[in-house]
């Protein structure tokens, strides 16, 4: 087994979650006479490593396979290859008794807080259903206790008002903040945000990143943040790994991946982002080329070959490997060999 | 009113009367369009920016109900009141004289047409002969940035930015005065988006069309606008060119919402906007955004603030500014 590569020199027991060469295909089959099948590489050996205490964002544009990796991680969608590492153990493999003990460590926290809830069971019973699923042994005034603990601790004050309420009666950002008490009740040890407030409101969306980094300064959470808006991941983030049709391009600490990204995706990316500052109008140069559709059919060469402006042969010969540029800073580009 | 404006919102006020209870979307809401200008109009979801636009085609449907002012439009032929068009009239002031691209681009598309079908519809339908058109779908293809090969398309067989990109190429099919873009870029990512909207940007020069940008994103109307206007609960509570309101913000809630905003920059710890907007179907007593806002005082309770120029161009809707 090649050795996971380690941020900060230290091993494996440190951190949280990591894969090796997490591979996933779909597979696209059409035509009734004629069968055809494509096949879109949604994850290409993804390898990552998220250490304990650490908020790890994941950017990239739709399609590019941020949520598919997300529900990899959570062994809500099995993959072709690879491995998934959880505190040490394969969970690979797990079945039955195993992955429920997997699935109490683990949890998400939905994009859409309006479909996320059921509409017709209160807050109450939507936050301590998990917690009765994996402790049965408690008793209905500790569940009742652990519920309103769990409420006031995501900001809704006073959490018996909110107990009876229905999700029709709360607003988007009270929504959302019940979909992160049902999240953390059991208290996880890995928690994976897939776009938070992309759904919200911008006045609302501030607070709910704020709760976020407290769960991490306070309890001591990991988790993984997944979102497609740049500047909302490096508020709440430690590092920041950028994604490009399956492949990881480049991993980093959030000020380096903004103030110095090295890869030629990222370095679009970053320059794409409005910045709330009318001095800084962009220049119409259209250089940057035109909207092409490229999928990644499993090849072996680097998924933004087809883009990049400072493409090479070798790019299309065989992927560019995950080099250690910098301290803590990892590119797959052939520009850094 | 100065002579190059081409279109004039005046205290125009829109309601969705529902069985039960009646929602004051908009209220009172005026504003200028100058030629060649692009303006921002921001505001939350529920703020009333995406009726407002409605309204500029005339394209509201029951349950809005206009309650009052109108949309003067300074067409070729003189001035007038798109609210009180006829038909027929409306025919041609639609996509000739303003068009607009829709929130929900991406399914705005006819699935079962091909997209010269869908273009070709448009033109005929104002004036473009047969012959003229073929050329026309290639030329507003290559305009928005695609290649001919899309002509013979269907939507499904396109992604979303190149689907947004026809939508763009539809809406200037009928050489249009004024375009209009309503969350255009919203479900795009920000490469894409970034294309979209130099290209929307560059055609504005080229064709000197005024553009008005409709969006919840403060940052990119930052970007891109010269004038920006905030609307909150209905109402337009600052409006003015946009370095001063990114400069120097009035209103308090310019100022949360901007303070809201993770920069890429400055290391500030963002700071949400406490509460929610206000129910539009009841009366709203005072300023609307009296109970989210820091600086409230007696008077804002009673009194509802009108729009006051703080400085040259620039009007803000609060208390705490003019006499």
């Amino acid at each position: 087994m090649p050795r996971v590569i380690s941020m900060e020199g230290d091993l494996m027991e440190s951190s949280t979650i990591e894969t090796n060469e997490l591979t996933k295909d779909f597979i696209n089959k059409r035509g009734i006479i004629r069968r055809e099948s494509r096949t879109t590489r949604a994850l290409d050996q993804v390898k990552l490593q998220i250490k304990e205490h650490e908020i790890f964002g994941l950017i990239g544009e739709s399609g590019s396979g941020k949520t598919t990796l997300g529900l990899a991680l959570l062994k809500l969608m099995d993959v072709d290859s690879g491995q998934i590492i959880f505190n040490g153990n394969n969970i690979m493999k797990y079945t039955g008794r195993q992955l429920f003990g997997f699935r109490e460590k683990t949890q998400m926290i939905f994009q859409d807080p309006y479909s996320s809830l059921n509409p017709v069971i209160s807050v109450y019973k939507s936050i301590v259903t998990p917690l009765r699923v994996f402790h049965k042994e408690l008793k209905e005034e500790e569940v009742l206790n652990k519920a309103i603990e769990t409420i006031e601790m995501v900001g809704l004050t006073p959490a018996e008002q909110f107990l009876n309420k229905f999700p029709n009666q709360l607003s988007g950002g009270q929504r959302q903040r019940i979909g992160i008490a049902r999240a953390v009740i059991n208290n996880p040890d890995f928690i994976i945000a897939d776009e938070p407030v992309s759904m919200l409101d911008v006045s609302l969306r501030a607070d709910i990143l704020n709760i976020l980094l407290d769960l991490k300064r306070k309890f001591g959470k990991s988790m993984m943040f997944i979102s497609h808006d740049i500047a909302v991941t490096q508020y709440v983030s430690d590092r920041i790994a950028v994604m490009h049709l399956g492949q990881l391009v480049e991993v980093a600490k959030s000020d380096r991946i903004i103030n110095n990204p090295m890869h030629p995706y990222t370095k679009s990316l970053i320059d794409s982002i409005p910045v709330p500052d009318p001095k800084k109008k962009w220049n119409l140069d259209e250089s940057k080329g035109q909207i092409s559709e490229y999928v990644n059919e499993g090849k072996n060469e680097c998924s933004y070959a087809n883009k990049c402006p400072f493409v090479m042969d070798n790019c299309r010969k065989e992927r560019p490997k995950f080099r250690e540029v910098e301290k803590d800073h990892l590119v797959a580009c052939y520009l850094y060999e | 009113m100065t002579t190059s404006t081409i279109m004039e919102v005046v205290d125009l006020s829109v309601d969705y009367v529902l069985p039960d209870r009646t929602i004051k979307a908009v209220s009172h809401v005026s504003l200028d369009v100058n030629k060649g200008e692009v303006i921002g109009i921001v505001g939350e979801s529920g703020s009333g920016k995406s009726t407002l636009a409605m309204t500029f085609l005339k394209l509201l449907e029951y349950p809005g109900k206009i309650k009052g002012g109108k949309v003067v439009y300074y067409g070729s032929e003189g001035k007038s009141d798109v609210l009180k068009m006829k038909p027929s009239a409306l025919r041609k002031y639609r996509w000739k004289e303003v068009s607009m691209i829709f929130q929900s681009a991406m399914n705005s598309l006819n699935p079962v047409m091909r997209i010269e079908d869908q273009m070709g519809d448009v033109m005929v339908e104002h004036g473009y002969k047969e012959d003229e058109v073929d050329e026309r779908i290639d030329y507003m293809l290559q305009l928005a940035g695609l290649t001919k090969n899309v002509r013979k398309s269907f939507p499904h067989e396109l992604s979303g930015g190149m689907k947004q990109r026809v939508n763009i190429a539809l809406a200037l099919s009928c050489d249009p005065k004024i375009l209009i873009a309503d969350e255009a870029t919203t479900a795009l990512d920000v490469v894409v988006q970034r294309q979209i909207l130099t290209r929307l940007l560059k055609l504005k020069d080229d064709l000197s069309i005024s553009l008005i940008f409709i969006t919840h994103d403060i940052s990119l109307v930052a970007n891109i606008a010269d004038k920006v206007n905030v609307m909150y609960a209905g109402k337009i509570a600052e409006s003015g060119p946009s370095n001063e309101i990114f400069d120097s913000p009035q209103h308090p809630y310019t100022k949360a919402l901007l303070a809201s905003i993770p920069s890429l920059e400055q290391e500030k710890s963002v700071k949400g906007i406490r509460g929610t907007p206000p129910d539009l179907s009841e009366e709203i007593k005072g300023c609307p955004f009296k109970d989210r806002c820091d600086s409230v005082f007696d008077r804002c309770k009673n009194e509802v603030p009108e729009l006051k120029m703080v400085s040259q161009g620039h009007y803000a809707a609060c208390h705490l500014y003019g006499r």
